[in-house]
């Protein structure tokens, strides 16, 4: 927890400096709970988070099948809101979960400055660990989905290995019922960022990394120690690290219109060294466009779509320059969810795919899919959540033929997760 | 001497009640969609016209994160009050033409007041709520009201004579009804239909996503 000391420091003085009137006490702070429940019956393949290939957070066991999960947390998280100024506040979110890295991680750390509007343009800040705006689904406290338990194949990822410690400056022009923003940053610490999608591809799971925490890849002969093709690639991933000294930045456009009407295009490009290796974990460049559109054509219903493409390089050049690992990665997302005053109903379908590009005979990241979601949730005391999910996934990818398991795998994974949140 | 006063008062009293006139307004839009939030104001034709004396202090209370009201419609000159109902901190600004401004407000302080003194439409936000949206409709006319759910309002006690009726919407689009004359006659009651041209997406202010941080 070095980083959440030393954002404790930079904000001492501020704390200590505020103006304390009766009616303007600053700083303030404000702190919110989650703590999420969870029960889990999943067959198919064992999971990523295990060592293996299978795709959900939870899957079947290697030898018996079927697995089912008893009453357990699936995360504890805490947020701290500190109000600095009437326009400068910090934030701090930091997760418990027994099956982290680091049991007790950061997840997100920033300063925000967000000064009110006093023309149709303005202006506003963040400088800290965040996530990029990218997920459409994850705006709930702590990162969570109100729609389902687990996101989209895109924003899984998104929550699996990026992150970034950024200085984000976004403008905003509003116009009648029109608003419209450009979103620009420059950051590091998310070099090895793509070593998830190309050697284990994409997956369905609410997992979300912790700044400290490393994720686990599946004992292929590729990769490894043992392995002839890239034995300086660890069996893990540190997703949140920086490798090659060379600042990556993103940038968005996001329209708005009424609230009701979004769009918006996005584009990441972490400007990692492929041939850059420190602390055993490469300089991966990883590159990516993400576009939305989001509508509420009724009244409580949301019409939620993404679309992500890029590509990713690692390792160093072999003949024809050509690099180890060039995998170019695809999926698409589109989410149906109606609110019936405290109970919602929500549909997903995701299509996902990869193609590796190099070397496949040593090393196969080819692999697509497709997965349906279906989740129905109650809205419990003021802000708890009930989630029952339904999550069938169907994926082909031939490097499960090198551990073990047939190329196309069927899954079907229920979950029923209880969100207390105080 | 009082006692001349009381009887002069009386008579005006009177008087103003007995020639009283009603102006009734409806809007709708569409094929007959009731609208409300809907703004008329009303101007006398001839200056000479004793209008009744313009309300001129008005609430826009901040309350459960949203505003109420959700469109507010004043004359100007009007002094609004922002009372905070809430127990945490909002940040109401405007950047709209006519007024200007950002209130920090904080606990139930109701002394925070804006002084609306130029017509036109003043949108507000909180910058610290995103979700938390209205209107106030600083109006140059001397009456002013909205309609209420199922597209009415009633302006009575109006001196008898001819006016000009307007309507305003946050969501108008030209090619409606705009204005509309009118001529009042004592005890009687009149009534005025405007048909609005409204977007098909209408701003509304949603109340505070439950999920959000």
């Amino acid at each position: 927890m070095k980083r959440s000391n030393v954002t404790a420091l930079a904000l001492w003085p501020l704390l200590m400096s505020g103006g304390a009137g009766a009616d303007d006490p600053f700083p303030s702070i404000r702190f919110d709970f989650l703590a999420d429940a969870r029960v889990t019956l999943a067959d198919g393949e064992p999971s990523w988070f295990k060592d293996w290939l299978g795709k959900g957070r939870y899957g079947g066991t290697h030898w018996a099948g079927n697995d089912v999960e008893g009453l357990r947390l699936a995360e504890a998280s805490i947020l701290a809101k500190a109000e600095i100024s009437w326009d400068l506040s910090g934030f701090v979110h930091a997760k418990f979960d027994h099956e982290q890295g680091k049991p007790l991680d950061l997840v997100e750390a920033y300063l925000e400055y967000k000064p009110a509007p006093r023309s149709a343009i303005s202006y506003e800040g963040r400088l800290g660990l965040m996530f990029p705006h990218i997920s459409r689904e994850n705006v709930g406290m702590a990162w969570t989905s109100p729609y389902t338990i687990t996101p989209s194949a895109i924003n899984s990822w998104v929550g699996e290995e990026i992150r970034a410690l950024a200085l984000e400056g976004k403008a905003k022009y509003r116009s009648g019922a029109h608003s419209l923003s450009l979103t620009a940053a420059l950051f590091g610490f998310n070099d090895p960022a793509g070593t998830l999608l190309a050697f284990r591809g994409w997956a369905l799971n609410d997992y979300k990394v912790g700044a400290f925490s490393q994720l686990p890849l599946a004992n292929l002969p590729s990769i490894g120690a043992d392995s002839d093709f890239l034995n300086k690639q660890p069996l893990w991933v540190h997703p949140v690290n920086e490798i090659d000294g060379r600042p990556g930045y993103y940038a968005s456009l996001d329209w708005d219109y009424a609230k009701r009407l979004k769009a918006g295009v996005f584009y990441y490009d972490n400007r990692g060294d492929p041939e850059e290796l420190k602390r055993k974990q490469y300089g991966w460049d990883t590159r990516f466009w993400n576009f939305y559109a989001e509508a509420e054509p009724l009244r409580g219903m949301k019409l939620i779509s993404q679309y992500m493409t890029g590509s990713t390089k690692m390792g160093r050049q072999r003949y024809r320059g050509m690099y180890p690992v060039d995998v170019d990665f695809e999926a698409v997302f589109v989410l149906l969810s109606q609110k019936f005053e405290r109970n919602r109903v929500s549909v997903r379908y995701d299509w996902f795919a990869t193609d590796d590009n190099t070397f496949v005979e040593e090393d196969n990241n080819n692999e697509w899919g497709h997965a349906w979601t279906v989740a129905l949730s109650r809205e419990f005391r003021k802000h708890d959540q009930l989630i029952l999910e339904y999550l069938q996934l169907d994926s082909w990818r031939p490097a499960r033929k090198t551990i073990g398991y047939a190329a196309d795998q069927e899954q079907s994974i229920i979950q029923i997760s209880y969100r207390l949140r105080f | 001497m009082v006692r001349f006063f009381l009887i002069l008062v009386l008579c005006c009293a009177f008087r103003s009640v007995a020639s009283a006139a009603e102006l009734r307004v409806s809007v709708t839009a569409g094929s007959d969609e009731a609208v409300g939030n809907a703004v008329i104001s009303v101007k006398p034709l001839s200056p000479n016209l004793e209008m009744p004396e313009p309300v001129n202090a008005a609430v826009m209370a901040q309350q459960n994160t949203m505003f109420a009201p959700f469109v507010l419609a004043v004359a100007v000159g009007t002094e609004v009050t922002f009372p905070n109902m809430d127990e945490f901190r909002h940040q109401v600004y405007s950047f709209s033409k006519p007024k200007r401004f950002e209130l920090r407000l904080y606990g139930q302080d109701t002394t925070n007041k804006i002084m609306f003194d130029k017509p036109g439409v003043v949108a507000l936000g909180c910058n610290i709520h995103d979700n938390m949206l209205a209107f106030i409709y600083v109006s140059e006319h001397p009456v002013v009201g909205k309609t209420d759910e199922s597209g009415d309002v009633v302006f009575s006690n109006l001196p008898p004579g001819g006016y000009e009726v307007h309507v305003w919407h946050p969501d108008e689009l030209r090619g409606g009804d705009d204005m509309k004359m009118v001529t009042l006659r004592a005890d009687e009651a009149s009534d005025i239909a405007f048909s609005v041209k409204l977007r098909p997406v209408r701003r509304q202010q949603q109340p505070p996503a439950d999920e959000g941080y």
